[in-house]
């Protein structure tokens, strides 16, 4: 058995995978970077020839789209519902008046415009059959996480027939399987008080992601930070006591997306809230250094502790 | 003779409805611990085997607090390590590749699966 590593920048991140094969798996893993290419064609919201740029600048008509942007928006939609709307695609205008108005990477010293109210996600219209969106008008759509999170679920479900695999989009991560005599993929969580890991994970199908404001801030002209995570009741970033949110979810859009509920909540009501969730669990870093968690993450090390784990 | 009759038959009916009624208690009963133990087993935490943490910070300490929240650690605590070092002497610095395709894509293979660090996208 032969575990292959494959690195490549793309979707604003750096992507690494790794599949553990008895098949000869470079030619496998040689197709993935102009996959993850394509996708990112038609779901970012930095490239004005994709498929979602495309559908923004109709905002207000019936677009027949792509069926990967179509079943995104289907999946933001529902994660929208899911959280109560406090993850909504719909912040595009917000983020950008906001100063997030081209890819991080690329981002100066920005000045930021008034907003105005991020507009209601129930007013995206969508047709099963035919695959066409209607946007509200005036509204553009930034799928952000979740077209990561999609692209990594697609990634791992396709190299899962070969084998057990590690998908890691930029520390989002999908795993399926375990590796031989393992009990699942080791995943550490980042701790950006320290740099630190706080805790190692074994992850076997299921998927993990992390948001935080510790990453993608920019100091505006009045020298405040701003922050990529709009929260949409108010249209600005939004002001937490959370650095960043790490989420388990058997589903990585799921996973991103409550990551950045669970940071607009705040720690406390956040991690309530989350544990609401049947499927999800999670861990907070706050900014006064606190680290928060979910009861299962002490379940777990409990476990650990009494030496359940191979 | 047909007192005793009516009496024979007023006998019977009462026993037929006492046992169907313990019959209905009865099986209501099973229904409910039936009911019970499905509920317990759909109810039950979620697998460890999709999620286990293999080892924990030291710096981390463990309370509960309220009850859908966990403490680990109730403030800030010097801990730093040298980067690219992880609790416990474990290395996640990427092993050297041993087989390097063209280009800024890089496909190896590796002694062992190596371990991956979630924090927000970069």
């Amino acid at each position: 058995m032969n575990t292959y590593h494959i690195s490549f920048r793309a979707m604003g991140c750096q992507i690494t995978i790794q599949l553990q094969t008895e098949a000869d798996a470079t030619p496998i893993l040689d197709t993935i970077p102009d996959q993850v290419e394509q996708l990112e064609a038609q779901l970012s919201r930095f490239r004005l020839a994709s498929d979602l740029m495309h559908l923004n600048a109709r905002a207000g008509e019936w677009v027949a789209v792509s069926e990967a942007l179509f079943e995104t928006i289907h999946i933001a939609k529902h994660t929208a519902r899911l959280t109560d709307g406090l993850y909504n695609p719909l912040v595009l205008p917000a983020m950008i008046a906001s100063g997030y108005d081209r890819s991080f990477e690329q981002l100066t010293a920005p000045t930021p415009r008034p907003s105005s109210p991020v507009p209601d996600w129930h007013d995206i219209d969508l047709r099963v059959s035919s695959h066409q969106v209607r946007l509200p008008k005036g509204s553009a759509i930034d799928l952000g996480g979740i077209a990561k999170g999609w692209t990594a679920n697609f990634i791992a479900d396709q190299l899962g027939q070969y084998g057990a695999c590690l998908v890691n989009f930029g520390g989002d991560m999908v795993a399926r399987g375990a590796p031989l005599e393992w009990s699942g993929w080791q995943v550490g969580i980042h701790d950006p008080h320290t740099d630190s890991i706080i805790a190692m994970l074994a992850l076997s199908d299921t998927a993990i992601a992390t948001s935080g404001v510790d990453y993608r801030r920019w100091k505006i002209a009045t020298g405040d930070t701003y922050h990529h995570i709009i929260n949409p009741k108010t249209g600005k970033p939004a002001k937490t006591d959370v650095i960043s949110a790490t989420v388990i979810h058997p589903n990585a859009c799921y996973a991103e997306a409550y990551a950045k509920a669970v940071i607009i909540l705040g720690a406390q009501d956040g991690l309530v809230w989350l544990n609401d969730q049947w499927d999800a669990q999670g861990l907070v870093v706050c900014a006064d250094g606190k680290i928060l968690a979910t009861p299962y993450f002490l379940a777990s090390s409990q476990e650990q502790e009494t030496g359940e784990l191979s | 003779m047909a007192n005793a009759d009516r009496t024979r038959k007023l006998f019977i009916r009462s026993a037929v409805v006492t046992a169907g009624t313990a019959a209905t208690l009865f099986g209501a009963q099973n229904l409910a611990l039936l009911d019970g133990n499905t509920f317990q087993t759909t109810n039950t935490v979620p697998s460890s085997e999709t999620a286990q943490i293999l080892t924990l910070n030291e710096a981390v300490t463990i309370e509960q607090s309220a009850p859908s929240v966990t403490i680990l650690r109730h403030h800030s605590q010097p801990h730093v390590e040298e980067k690219g070092i992880a609790s416990g002497g474990f290395s996640i610095m990427p092993p050297v590749p041993s087989q390097v395709t063209t280009g800024q894509t890089v496909i190896y293979q590796q002694q062992a699966p190596m371990p991956q660090v979630s924090q927000s996208s970069r």
